[in-house]
């Protein structure tokens, strides 16, 4: 579980989030909304304890996030950044990075048959040996997924784990962090620019627009006005299927 | 698996071919079967069994131990700062060694201290080690900026190169003659300079240092990934960069004191090492790292011996004249391959 109350973070006098309230449940996708610069990435660190808030309260499985260590941070979130410059190893030794918080000095039994599981749900296994470097970028954000599903945590941060992947990959993606979040009960942040994959995918979404918390709800709660007056521009929301569609 | 068979069968057989050839050249040549019946019984052949025990075993177990740690050192670097270009010659440890060192000869004098268990150490290689740890010291201190990359931490290195160059040159315009010789001298890298003790020491430090990348061999692998990947993996970033920097600054300090500067070893080593081995966990590359730098200097040390022989070439000059065209070679095939 996942709360913050009332959360301020100023950097250099510039406010940067403002009385940012959510709460969310395990099961849950919660998709992070918002035009560029919105605050959405910055929530996300703040969330995993890479920034200090100035004000306000975060709790993780009910527990105050600063009386936290990293370590132990480290095996309740899995947290996977906007940008990956991969290094050169073999996709096996990749996804058992994401062991690392559960391996003292070197990896036992169980932490490879933990990452061999992974790869074979997430069809990776032919991947084994091959070198990270020499894999597209769709299969690359599929072996980073795998990693941080390894890490075996409660809470999935993933800030835009989709860019630059084509429909397929973007899908394929979507489809098994959805059906991971609801397997494992784990309770999953998405921060996400494809308005329609939010409301494909996600249960609750959170709209920022300049560090303000313009929504925060189920989706379905979600207006046209909301969307169009955070975005700037007219947006259309239409049911298709009973899956709202976005349209501008 | 294929690739590191090869590997370590023909650095294996090279090795075995350097060690003979060491043996059996030099200013005093003489027959493989004598070689060896003096090296089981040094009773047979009193001044061959001095001069192998003495002179030619002990400078080949230098070689091999100064390229091993300052291989290590470099790997060391090179993974904690996230660049290729790290070494110790580019964070100015060397540069701080070499200060230490003129410091000793020109100001303090060539005199002699004992410390605990070592008697008679020169005052040049306790200056050196100072000066080695000094430049670390300040390069520690910068890299406790909150936010420092490891580019700015790099640029902190070539500054402070610069300044111990700058205070060496000032010494040395002050020198006479002799201690001018002296200091320059020193700075060439000679792998006679050290005994067995110095070799020793070397060794104990390069099992610590292979110790220490073994425990945190797992830190490494994640930390090359950048810094966010590491903490959001639980690593301790601060204390892990602290430690790789001052154990690679004590392994080059260790070596640098005893036997002068050596350059491109550290360097060179872990480049050759990824170049062969594209997607190797960190604990390979620092030992195979090690092992190659140790043959290397081996190699090169037997050159310097008999390139210009009877005259031996200080093996540091020999490292950086095969080590810049070597270097420039891992430079661009790595362009190529698109990875720089």
């Amino acid at each position: 579980m996942v709360e913050t109350d009332s959360v301020n973070f100023i950097l250099k006098n510039k406010q940067i989030l403002k009385d940012i309230t959510i709460q969310a449940q395990n099961g849950e996708t919660i998709a992070i909304i918002g035009p560029n610069g919105a605050g959405k990435t910055t929530f996300l660190k703040m969330l995993r304890a890479f920034l200090s808030l100035t004000s306000g309260n975060i709790y993780i499985v009910n527990k105050l996030l600063e009386e936290y260590d990293n370590k132990e941070l480290s095996k309740l979130i899995a947290y996977l950044p906007q940008t990956t410059k991969a290094v050169a190893c073999s996709v096996e030794d990749c996804i058992l990075l994401g062991r690392k918080p559960h391996i003292k000095y070197f990896p036992s039994a169980e932490d490879y048959k933990k990452i061999h599981q992974i790869m074979e749900e997430l069809h990776l296994t032919k991947f084994q040996g091959k070198n990270v470097l020499n894999l597209s970028g769709g299969e690359l954000q599929k072996v980073l997924i795998a990693r941080s599903l390894v890490q075996e945590s409660n809470i999935l941060f993933l800030d835009e784990p989709i860019n630059h992947l084509d429909i397929k990959n973007q899908l394929e993606i979507m489809d098994v962090t959805k059906e991971m979040t609801l397997q494992r009960d784990l309770v999953t942040f998405i921060v996400l620019h494809d308005l329609n994959l939010a409301f494909k995918y996600a249960d609750k979404i959170l709209l920022l627009q300049n560090g303000h918390n313009k929504f925060y709800g189920n989706k379905e709660n979600l207006t046209e006005d909301i969307l169009s007056n955070s975005y700037g521009v007219k947006i259309n929301l239409i049911n298709f299927n009973g899956v709202q569609k976005v349209i501008y | 698996m294929e690739v590191q068979i090869k590997f370590w069968t023909i650095l294996t057989f090279l090795a075995l071919f350097i060690v003979v050839l060491t043996l059996k050249l030099g200013y005093m040549e003489h027959s493989f079967s004598t070689i060896f019946q003096t090296l089981l019984n040094s009773d047979s052949n009193e001044s061959l069994s001095y001069l192998l025990w003495e002179l030619r075993i002990p400078r080949m177990l230098a070689a091999f131990a100064v390229g091993a740690i300052l291989a290590l050192s470099g790997a060391i670097l090179q993974s904690i700062l996230r660049n290729p270009l790290a070494s110790p010659f580019t964070l100015g440890l060397s540069q701080g060694a070499a200060f230490g060192a003129s410091f000793s000869i020109i100001v303090l004098g060539s005199a002699t201290i004992s410390i605990g268990f070592f008697q008679d150490i020169s005052l040049v290689v306790v200056g050196a080690f100072l000066g080695a740890i000094v430049s670390s010291l300040l390069v520690l201190g910068f890299s406790m900026i909150k936010n420092i990359s490891s580019e700015g931490l790099i640029l902190a290195g070539v500054a402070i190169a610069a300044f111990f160059n700058a205070a060496t040159m000032l010494l040395q315009y002050f020198s006479t003659d002799n201690q001018l010789a002296t200091a320059v001298f020193w700075t060439f890298g000679d792998l006679s300079k050290g005994k067995w003790t110095e070799i020793l020491l070397v060794f104990i430090f390069w099992l610590g240092g292979m110790i220490f990348v073994f425990i945190r061999g797992w830190d490494f692998n994640t930390i090359v990934w950048g810094e966010t990947h590491a903490k959001s993996l639980g690593v301790k970033i601060w204390s892990l960069r602290i430690y790789a920097l001052l154990v690679a600054s004590l392994l080059t300090a260790i070596a640098t004191a005893f036997f002068g500067i050596i350059g491109f070893v550290g360097l060179i080593a872990p480049h050759i090492i990824k170049l062969i081995f594209e997607n190797q966990k960190h604990h390979f590359i620092f030992f195979a790292s090690s092992i190659l730098g140790g043959i290397f200097l081996m190699a090169a040390d037997l050159l310097a011996k008999e390139i210009l022989s009877p005259i031996s070439v200080p093996v540091g000059i020999l490292t950086a004249f095969t080590g810049v065209p070597l270097f420039l070679f891992i430079l661009i095939r790595r362009v190529m391959r698109g990875r720089n």
